[in-house]
């Protein structure tokens, strides 16, 4: 019946190898003898056997699980519910991969450190056998024995060099257990009821929070919608009004020419293409083409109408407001001018 | 005639605590020794109730010019949040953000942050896989660090949200609009590898912490050590939690090295899986851990040069420790300056229009003062000054070098980022982003929030692991070759 601890403390390694052989040699076995210590010495440097911990295999456990939680993420998820892109695989291998490795690293580690606490029986928050000089480098020898053995392994203590012995009566530790094991179960089944009710939408239904009725928004974009007060509003392409310039436009000159031809390498090349045909490079990729801007098409209309075509835009080609200046686009057009067959 | 070369009795055959280890009694020999634990804190035994004073003493006592750093800091956090508010509650539109340059100094943050983040486990992890023996003081401070600014990196994808309260449509979770994210998108593998790479940082930090909280649960009173008490979760240093400790401290270690190097990639995949010049490259990877790894080093030479001086830790952290942070800080400044090489010579030999038209704006454009700035300083300086071991362990010189380390990181991030962005394919849509006043504002208070962090967490917890200095001072040894003293480092 072991009914006390006994701590012995240290101030050396030598004195505690020594104490631990004299508790061997009084027939007190390994198992009930416990060496505290404020830093990682082998257990070997006291005579004592190896500690064979299986941190390493649980975290091997966390992996196998982190794989199933990638494959869940990564498959699981898109073969449930559908979501195609264009041109990829539902399940793209590569990108998978990514997952995979981080899921697994993440559950490997997550396991060891819980595996850590769980197998050392931490955390402990009750009174246990101790002496704050442990962290001051002195090393603790802990029996647990019989009240009427804790003379005698007291003196074996002193004999081997202890600074001082401390007593302990051995604390009841099975409502704590049982507490701690029911607790345990509970939090995993409750934990588990909560994850699986909330990837089946069908059985619990979270409404998509959206916030559209919160943000802000003015009277007129309410509705309903007004139409348009009749010609108020230009509908078909750029408004022109008749004999009234958009800006001043700028004379044509071999620098404006110049300006010009250097913006329309900027800005119109890559649709319109260099002679201005519509051949570019990017222009290539739309329906309907560029406009040729040699045809008489382009060439008949007027200078103000080049002017917001190139301030507003026209069908797929964006404005130019934001990069040119109205002197700049007036210096495109007078180069526009000089591409007329 | 006596035996030269017997072997002393070891401390613990003399039945004496190895920290009372007296010096031997032959004079030269005991010259040489005491030089050695002079140069070696491994070597220099303290009794460790003096060595936790050394360690408790600073974090109990704060000076007003403390108090009133930590009030200047908690304003700037304050500023950020506000700058914050006012940023959501106006829209996105208040910063310099806009067509072309939609990824700027947010972004810059980010991985700079992210960068940062990197040393602390490759200091404490890999050195300890490496088995380096001199990593044992400065290994917390480098993990504090990872920890603090991860979590600070962490936000800027928030903060960089227009509608940041819907942050969580990122997770999968069930909804009737079936919105699942799709992992077709390296944002999202970012969003793994960080979750990742900040858990599992914050795990390996306090798995290390644990014994040392301990201490300060036995060396406190009253309302701190009930705090104590709950970290140390009841810790006692049997030898099964030894063993278990330092099974899980492997596991860690070898653990997050890979996923230290997946996090940086992935990062520099948020950038090299776009088809946009000067991103679209296969060597962004390593030149991108290369370079966090860089700063982060010099990070943490910096908060370890700024802790020594204001903390009294000069009896933790030595020249030795200084010089071996130099080192590896040179030894990566070269790596980086090879992996620039290589990251410009693909481009610059195949002459494509607008990788050259960018080549150009470095060299002689606008964007040259940038692009010098970055390579003399991390570049250039490094190598000239590194090299010297007088520099190495010159503090005020080192923490120069490591500032400017910083500034030149900084700026291969905004040459990266904002300033490429700039310039694409098309010339019609090229842009310039010009800084605004939420981003400054943001930038400078999540600075600060890193660094009150930081400095609240010196006082809080032990930022030198004492068990592993003790482990160290325990484990380590002289053995007398010849007439010469060598100096034995365990072999486990």
């Amino acid at each position: 019946m072991a009914d006390i601890h006994l701590l012995g403390l240290f101030n050396n390694l030598g004195a505690a190898a020594d104490a631990i052989d004299r508790l061997h040699k009084q027939g007190i076995s390994d198992e009930k003898i416990l060496v505290l210590s404020g830093l990682p010495y082998k257990p070997e440097m006291l005579g004592r056997p190896h500690h064979h911990g299986k941190v390493g295999l649980a975290s091997l456990g966390g992996a196998l699980l982190g794989v199933l939680l990638a494959a869940f993420l990564t498959a699981g998820i898109f073969l449930l519910y559908p979501l195609f892109q264009g041109g990829q695989p539902l399940i793209p291998i590569p990108s998978s991969l990514i997952v995979f490795f981080e899921m697994t690293m993440l559950a490997t580690m997550w396991t060891a450190f819980f595996s850590m606490l769980v197998l050392s029986g931490m955390p402990v928050f009750k009174s246990q056998p101790y002496d704050p000089r442990i962290t001051e480098g002195y090393i603790g020898v802990q029996v647990t024995l019989d009240n009427k053995l804790g003379d005698q392994v007291g003196q074996a203590f002193k004999d081997a060099g202890t600074v001082e012995v401390k007593r302990q009566a051995l604390a009841p530790a099975i409502d704590l257990n049982f507490r701690r094991f029911w607790g345990g179960v509970l939090g995993v089944l409750t934990v588990g009821a909560v994850i699986s009710l909330l990837f089946f939408y069908d059985v619990l239904h979270i409404d998509f929070p959206t916030n559209m009725n919160e943000q802000f928004s003015y009277g007129f974009e309410q509705g309903p919608r007004l139409a348009a007060p009749a010609e108020s509003v230009p509908v078909q392409g750029p408004a022109l009004i008749a004999g009234e310039p958009a800006s001043l436009p700028v004379p044509s000159s071999p620098n404006s020419l110049q300006r010009g031809k250097t913006l329309f390498g900027i800005n119109c090349i890559m649709c319109h293409g260099a002679d201005g045909t519509g051949n570019g490079a990017v222009g290539a990729f739309f329906n309907p083409k560029p406009f040729n801007l040699t045809s008489s098409a382009v060439q008949s209309l007027p200078d103000n109408e080049l002017f917001l075509v190139i301030s507003q835009g026209f069908g797929v080609m964006p404005p130019f407001a934001e990069n040119l200046s109205p002197e700049e686009r007036w210096d495109v057009i007078n180069y526009v001018r000089t591409l007329k067959k | 005639m006596p035996e030269e070369n017997a072997s002393r009795p070891s401390p613990t055959e003399r039945g004496l605590p190895y920290w009372e280890q007296p010096l031997p009694e032959d004079k030269e020999q005991a010259e040489q020794e005491n030089k050695a634990r002079k140069g070696n804190l491994l070597l220099d035994m303290r009794a460790p109730a003096d060595v936790n004073r050394y360690m408790m003493d600073p974090m109990r006592r704060q000076s007003r010019r403390f108090w009133v750093l930590c009030v200047i800091l908690a304003g700037g956090v304050f500023m950020w949040w506000s700058a914050w508010l006012y940023q959501a509650i106006n829209g996105l539109g208040v910063t310099g953000l806009g067509r072309p340059v939609m990824w700027a100094v947010y972004i810059v943050n980010f991985v700079y942050l992210i960068g940062i983040g990197h040393a602390g486990t490759f200091i404490s992890a890999a050195l300890r896989v490496l088995k380096f023996e001199w990593r044992r003081p400065i290994s917390r401070a480098a993990e504090t660090v990872t920890v603090f600014a991860l979590s600070m990196a962490a936000m800027y994808p928030l903060i960089h949200l227009g509608r940041v309260w819907k942050f969580y449509w990122l997770l999968p979770y069930p909804n009737q609009r079936q919105l699942w994210p799709s992992y077709h998108s390296p944002l999202l593998w970012d969003l793994t590898a960080i979750l990742t790479y900040f858990s599992c940082s914050i795990l390996f930090a306090y798995v290390s912490l644990i014994p040392d909280i301990a201490m300060m649960r036995d060396h406190t009173t009253g309302r701190w050590q009930a705090f104590y008490r709950i970290f140390a979760l009841g810790w006692r240093g049997t030898e099964k939690e030894w063993a278990h400790h330092e099974t899980t401290q492997n596991v860690f270690s070898y653990g997050i090295i890979p996923v230290m190097f997946s996090v940086h990639t992935i990062v520099s995949w948020d950038f090299a899986m776009t088809i946009q010049a000067g991103w679209h490259s296969t060597i962004f990877g390593p030149y991108f851990v290369v370079g966090a790894l860089f700063s982060g080093t010099g990070a943490v030479i910096i908060a370890l040069i700024i802790l020594r001086q204001t903390m009294n830790l000069k009896f933790f952290l030595r020249p030795e420790h200084f010089n071996g942070m130099a080192m590896l800080m040179l030894v990566l400044s070269l790596t980086w300056d090879y992996f620039y090489f290589n990251d410009y010579l693909a481009p610059w030999f195949g002459q494509a229009p607008v990788d050259k038209t960018l080549y150009q704006l470095f060299q002689h454009g606008a964007y040259a003062p940038f692009w010098y700035t970055m390579l003399i300083c991390n570049a250039l300086i490094p190598a000239l000054t590194l090299w010297s071991k007088k520099i190495r362990t010159s503090l005020p010189a080192l923490f120069i070098v490591a500032v400017l380390v910083q500034v030149g990181m900084y700026l291969e991030r905004v040459i990266i980022v904002p300033l490429t962005l700039a310039r694409n394919e098309l010339p019609f849509s090229w842009g310039v982003y010009t800084l605004q006043a939420p981003e400054t504002i943001i930038t400078i208070g999540t600075l600060c929030f890193l660094i009150l962090a930081y400095i609240i967490f010196t006082r809080v917890f032990p930022i030198i692991p004492l068990w592993e200095v003790y482990e160290g001072q325990a484990l380590h040894g002289l053995r007398k070759v010849g007439r010469y003293l060598l100096h034995l480092k365990s072999a486990e």
